[in-house]
């Protein structure tokens, strides 16, 4: 198990807590929380060790889509980045929804 | 046309030295294979005779991906999930059934009596291989073939009944490669529901339309 954490510049904050996925193997559970920071910060907890950059990569293409500006956690256990990037999804257009 | 016995989650027993990856293969691997040389078969297409499967050790975070060509394939070794619901936990020794998730086997074959049902996870290689591969802290994973629609409210009730024996189920409705699972559709607050396909995942709006898609 490793836990990852990774800070992002961000300006677009978010109003409302988000709760996407399952826990299930292959897949991962995203919580997204308003912060009172400037930054955004997310914490990572895997199953699967060694995927720090693949991460890295996913989260710096998703923020440089959208900005928002939460304190997110997720709870992976063992999903492809594909599982990843539509959960991701997901959390976002459940953003969408609330406003 | 697809083999049956290729399809996500069943077991293969197969020569371990045809067994390769992408990457170099970790020594716990090439020891888990010689003692028990069976895989599990990842969602995916066969592509060029090469059938995508996962090796799994004793470790819970040892899980490594690779391919074994389909003539690696021992004939006739296939054990699906659903071979595995006939009481086979009966002949695990029984320390073994000290634990939550197999512990709860039985109670939960009752629950599921009517359903075309499997075992797969940690569990379901346990009852396979009959090495000890489940954990105290192991998931109870479930397959449902041929699944008919539920509303959400019965998902909700099936889940709470599958669950009361301390230890976390997870259902997962399985049509051929294409799988979602029901405790997504059950809670989700989302309009979509994820599905894992052959060629990745996808999201829709109505999974029990969309598992039944070619």
């Amino acid at each position: 198990m490793e836990k990852l954490h990774y800070k992002f510049e961000t300006k677009n904050p978010i109003q409302k807590p988000v709760h996407i996925g399952v826990v299930a193997s292959g897949d991962l559970e995203v919580i997204f929380r308003p912060t009172d920071s400037d930054e955004t910060v997310v914490s990572i907890v895997t199953g699967s060790d060694g995927f720090k950059e693949v991460w890295q990569n996913v989260l710096d293409r998703f923020f440089a889509r959208y900005p928002i500006q939460a304190n997110i956690e997720i709870n992976d256990f063992g999903s492809t980045p594909g599982v990843v990037n539509l959960r991701l999804t997901q959390a976002m257009e459940a953003l969408k929804d609330e406003k | 046309m697809e083999r049956i016995e290729f399809l996500p989650h069943n077991l293969v027993k197969i020569d371990p030295e045809e067994f390769f990856s992408d990457e170099k293969k970790p020594k716990w691997v090439v020891d888990s294979l010689a003692k028990v040389p069976l895989v599990i078969i990842r969602r995916g297409n066969v592509v060029d005779g090469k059938v995508p499967v996962g090796v799994r050790g004793v470790k819970r975070e040892q899980r490594f991906a690779g391919y074994i060509p389909t003539t690696a394939v021992v004939s006739g070794s296939v054990i699906t999930p659903h071979a595995l619901i006939n009481n086979s936990w009966e002949d695990l020794p029984d320390e073994r059934h000290e634990l939550p998730a197999i512990k709860a086997l039985p109670k939960v074959a009752e629950i599921l009596k009517s359903y075309n049902w499997g075992i797969s996870g940690s569990v379901g290689f346990e009852l396979a291989s009959g090495q000890a591969t489940a954990k105290m802290s192991s998931d109870l994973d479930l397959i449902w073939y041929e699944s008919q629609r539920l509303s959400r409210i019965e998902a909700v009730d099936l889940l709470k009944r599958l669950n009361q024996f301390g230890v976390h189920a997870d259902f997962q409705v399985v049509h051929g490669q294409k799988g979602f699972s029901l405790e997504e559709f059950a809670n989700s607050t989302s309009d979509t529901i994820l599905i894992k396909t052959a060629i990745g995942p996808e999201l829709s709006k109505d999974p029990w339309v969309e598992i039944d898609k070619d």
